[in-house]
C-alpha cells in the first residue's frame, strides 16, 4: 500500500483548493472573514475588517 | 445603485465590477485591473482579505495623480466613502489604487482579460502580482507571495517572474526571501 506523505497530502489539497471555481473561493473567503470576526469577538479584541454579504444558497455556514 | 438581486445571480463582485466598468465607460478611469488579495484568491487557495483592490490609470499626464474625479462621480451615484478612501459597493469595500510608474504600471499594462462573477474585467497576472507582493513586502504580502509561488496548482510562468525581478532589481530580495 502506498502511503502519501504529509507534505504530499498538503500539496494535493492546496492544488485542489486553487482549482476551485472562483465563486466558491469567494464563499470560502466570506467564511474566513466571519471566522476572523467571531474569533475577535470571542477574545474581546476589536474587529477592524468587514464581512462581505453572502450569496443566497451559499455552501459554507449560515448567512 | 443597490442591486442585491443581481449580486445573487452573479456573485458578490458582480455589482462592484459593473460600477467600475461604468467609470471606465465614462472615462473617469482609463484602465483598471483587479489586484491585491482578491487577485491572489483568483489564482490560489482561499486567503483572508477584506478589501477589493483595483489598480487604475487616470486621465492626464505628469507625476501628479488626481483620483478625485472617481470620488466625485461615485458620490454623484450615491456611494459613500469610508476610511482610507474606500467606497463600499454592494457591501464590499473597494479601494482604487493609482498605478505608480514602474512595476505597477507594467503590471496593469500586461493584465489579462477575464470574466469574474459574470462581468468582463481584467486581472493582474500571477507573476506580476507576486513581484508586487515581493516589492511591498509587508507580512500579509509575504503570506500571499508564498501562496502564489509554492502552490503547484497555480499556473505560474517562472521565467517571466524571474525576468520581472531582474528588470526591477528584485532578484536579490527574492533570493533572500527564498532562502529565508
Amino acid at each position: 500500500m502506498k502511503v502519501e506523505s504529509i507534505g504530499d497530502t498538503k500539496q494535493r489539497v492546496r492544488r485542489q483548493l486553487a482549482s476551485l471555481p472562483f465563486t466558491r473561493k469567494l464563499d470560502a473567503l466570506i467564511c474566513l472573514q466571519r471566522t476572523a470576526r467571531d474569533m475577535a469577538r470571542a477574545s474581546g479584541r476589536p474587529f477592524g475588517g468587514v464581512v462581505w454579504p453572502a450569496r443566497r444558497n451559499e455552501r459554507y455556514g449560515k448567512a | 445603485m443597490n442591486s442585491n438581486n443581481s449580486s445573487m445571480k452573479t456573485g458578490i463582485l458582480g455589482e462592484p465590477l459593473r460600477i467600475i466598468n461604468r467609470l471606465l465607460a465614462e472615462k473617469v478611469i482609463l484602465e483598471y485591473a483587479i489586484a491585491g488579495g482578491v487577485a491572489a484568491l483568483y489564482y490560489t487557495e482561499p486567503v483572508l482579505t477584506y478589501d477589493f483592490d483595483v489598480v487604475c490609470r487616470f486621465p492626464g499626464e505628469g507625476p501628479l495623480i488626481d483620483p478625485s474625479p472617481i470620488f466625485k462621480k461615485l458620490g454623484e451615484w450615491g456611494f459613500k466613502f469610508g476610511k482610507e478612501d474606500r467606497v463600499t459597493i454592494n457591501g464590499v469595500p473597494v479601494q482604487f489604487i493609482p498605478a505608480s510608474p514602474g512595476l505597477m504600471e507594467e503590471a496593469l499594462n500586461k493584465a489579462k482579460p477575464v470574466s469574474v462573477c459574470g462581468v468582463k474585467t481584467r486581472i493582474l497576472r500571477a507573476e506580476y502580482l507576486a513581484a508586487l507582493m515581493l516589492e511591498l513586502y509587508r507580512p500579509k504580502d509575504r503570506a500571499k507571495l508564498d501562496l502564489l509561488t509554492s502552490n503547484e496548482g497555480v499556473v505560474f510562468d517562472k521565467s517571466l517572474f524571474l525576468d520581472i525581478l531582474k528588470r526591477y532589481k528584485l532578484a536579490e530580495k527574492w533570493k533572500r526571501y527564498h532562502e529565508g
